[in-house]
């Protein structure tokens, strides 16, 4: 670097002058609240209470943010008795008498699924995937019969061991009143590689 | 038509002896090779019989479906007469792909990138713009390639590119009565039962990891405790594979000659549709089965839903689970493997029957059959990067009083001992030594 430069840059930070007092708020009750507001954060399972017009899409994002915390017993509890969880191996629409699913699971082999991981020998979990997904384009439309249907797209990242993988697709998601409020009575993941070999998927997508 | 020898360099002879030593240890590079790999699909998934399709997936004239020969795809077509053709899937002009469908019904098969185009019996019919070609060109010097040997063994079509290969009947060997048994016990009860595809799982490591897990049972009490443990929680004993738990027992493994080996679980599994786990609708199929087709032959529905008690592993590539159950080995590179599953379902039996077969196809699967994933690829991932740990041991019941031969030379060992997978490797090593001298029809 010239001195010419290195003056050009000297006067150019000195136009935005910094201070000491920019860092007083850091100190260890700002940590403390920082770990606390985060601890917080990953134990959220409660629904928001700010959210966009559409009903469906807070309970959509609830959802994932369950899945994806790994929060399974509580999002049990987002599902209706008769719940089917299903995604499908060819390119819908497809007919659940005709081909076996990637999954096709009622809310007992949900609950056993669970259970499974919950008893910390599932080696396929050992260690657990980490998951984010993207949930959006949520359209919805009542029905005749109260319900919600909803459709929504998907792009999942699963990292776990040092590899990464992906789901994206789209899913659909019929949603029913209750007293405590939407519960999911159908939830189809149509996956883009559907009918290819799948990775492992030991998590709930 | 004529068969051009496309003949390897010679190999040493016995250069794999040192790899597979007598004492059951087997070397690392089998798995992490990719020279190895390389001459493995042209030895045992080009000079072997290998798996392709079930003749009920394409049933009729110029029905179609793709698989693939070791990694080179392969167009299994009925021609117009419904001979069945094993076709190289590459186009004799420039060489692109020519069908990336996956099943189908086609008359003939057009290249899309010139437009020549095939019959249903790799036959070349015609070119477009022809008067470019010369008067010497041939138009039968360009068919597709076509593998010199295609058999069908009961519905299940393999091929080879060895033409010397003996035939499928008698190279299934002692596999055969297992097989049949298998077969069998679908017939019994339906006259008319076709294939569909099931789930298929891809995972990064070798194909041989798969082929001696599914003859594994060691792992079983060990590996799946997951799903053994929630299955004693909700649902009490009896159920899955929970049958499966220890070594004194009267189970057992086999190797059956040409590299098949059984794991076979039927003297202590008793009957199937107890141990089928509650699966979705399975109380509500189970009554409808039953108010179809009678107490009787109902029950024998719901017998043939579960698992039917036997892993036959008909080498390389073909896993037969009975009931309808079966997978499909598919190499995809030294450490890249798909695993393709497969159900049968009967178009004479009540709707509800095929319905719960195809839920109990998932169940295992789901619950339990990643683990055999996750195990593979740490044993991948370990033996790629640690080159100084050399052996990988197979000796389990190796030198044990347990372990004996009868007369047709079948091997019998204890149940959770490596007998059957040892086998294989001693196949693998013979086939690893010939010299297949393959070729292609065209
Ligand atoms: S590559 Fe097939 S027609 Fe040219
Ligand atoms: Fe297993």
């Amino acid at each position: 670097m010239t001195d010419r430069e290195s003056a050009a840059i000297r006067e150019a930070m000195l136009r935005e002058p910094s201070s000491a007092a920019d860092a007083l708020h850091i100190d260890d009750g700002r940590y403390a609240a920082l770990a606390a507001e985060t601890a917080a954060a990953h134990g959220r399972t409660d629904p928001a209470t700010l959210s966009p017009g559409d009903p469906a899409a807070s309970v959509l994002y609830r959802e994932a943010r369950l899945l994806d915390g790994g929060r399974y017993r509580d999002w049990l509890t987002m599902l209706a008795e008769d719940c089917l969880y299903w995604i499908p191996t060819s390119r819908s629409p497809s007919d659940p008498r005709r081909e076996s699913g990637v999954n096709l699971d009622d809310k007992r082999r949900l609950l056993d699924r669970i259970v499974v991981i919950e008893t910390g020998l599932l080696r396929a979990q050992d260690p657990p995937s980490r998951t984010a997904r993207i949930v959006t384009n949520v359209e919805s439309w009542k029905t005749p019969s109260g319900a919600i249907e909803v459709r929504s797209n998907l792009m999942l990242w699963e990292r776990r061991r040092g590899y990464l993988d992906h789901y994206i697709g789209w899913q659909e998601h019929e949603l029913v009143p209750s007293s405590e409020g939407w519960l999911i009575r159908r939830k189809i993941i149509n996956l883009l590689n559907c009918d290819e070999p799948q990775g492992n998927i030991t998590f709930i997508l | 038509m004529s068969v051009h020898n496309l003949n390897p360099a010679r190999q040493q002879p016995g250069r794999y002896d040192h790899l597979i030593r007598p004492d059951g240890l087997v070397h690392r590079t089998l798995y992490t090779d990719p020279a190895i790999f390389d001459e493995e699909m042209r030895k045992i998934f080009g000079g072997s019989w290998v798996y392709l399709a079930h003749e009920s997936e394409l049933p009729d004239p110029h029905d179609f479906k793709t698989a693939t020969l070791g990694r080179r795809p392969v167009i299994v077509a009925r021609d117009g007469n419904g001979a069945l053709h094993g076709l190289l899937n590459r186009c004799t002009h420039r060489g692109s792909l020519v069908c990336v469908k996956e099943q189908g019904n086609a008359p003939r098969f057009q290249c899309p990138y010139h437009n020549w185009t095939f019959g249903s019996d790799g036959r070349l019919l015609a070119v477009t713009f022809p008067d470019g070609f010369a008067a010497s060109f041939d138009k039968k010097t360009r068919n597709l390639g076509q593998l010199p040997r295609l058999e069908s063994y009961r519905g299940f079509i393999f091929g080879s590119l060895n033409p010397e290969v003996e035939p499928v009947a008698q190279w299934l060997g002692n596999a055969r009565p297992v097989l049949d048994w298998a077969i069998d016990k679908d017939e019994a009860v339906s006259r008319r039962w076709r294939v569909v595809k099931g789930t298929h799982y891809t995972f990064r490591a070798n194909w041989k990891h798969q082929n001696d897990n599914n003859c594994d049972p060691y792992h079983v009490p060990f590996l799946h405790s997951s799903t053994a443990k929630m299955n004693e929680v909700m649902h009490g004993v009896g159920k899955g594979l929970d049958h499966v738990k220890g070594d004194r027992n009267r189970m057992y493994v086999q190797y059956l000659g040409n590299g098949h080996k059984l794991f076979d679980q039927r003297p202590e599994m008793g009957d199937s549709w107890p141990r089928v786990r509650p699966i979705p609708g399975k109380e509500t199929h189970a009554t409808a089965i039953l108010a179809e087709a009678g107490e009787a032959m109902g029950a024998k529905y719901l017998e043939l839903v579960g698992r039917a008690g036997i892993n036959l592993i008909i080498y390389p590539n073909l896993f037969i689970m009975g009931h309808g159950m079966f997978a499909v080995y598919e190499p995809v590179s030294v450490a890249r493997t798909n695993t393709r599953y497969y159900s049968t379902l009967f178009d004479d039996a009540p709707a509800a029957f095929n319905t719960l077969r195809l839920r109990f196809a998932e169940d295992f699967n789901n619950l339990a059959g990643r683990d055999d994933n996750d195990a593979m690829e740490r044993i991948q991932d370990a033996l790629d990067t640690i080159p100084e740990m050399e052996w990988l041991d197979f000796s389990r019941g190796l030198g044990t009083p347990r372990e004996s031969t009868d007369e047709n030379g079948v091997i019998t060992g204890n149940v959770m001992d490596d007998t059957g997978v040892r086998g294989s490797y001693l196949r693998w090593k013979e086939l690893m030594h010939a010299e297949p001298q393959l070729g292609v029809v065209t």
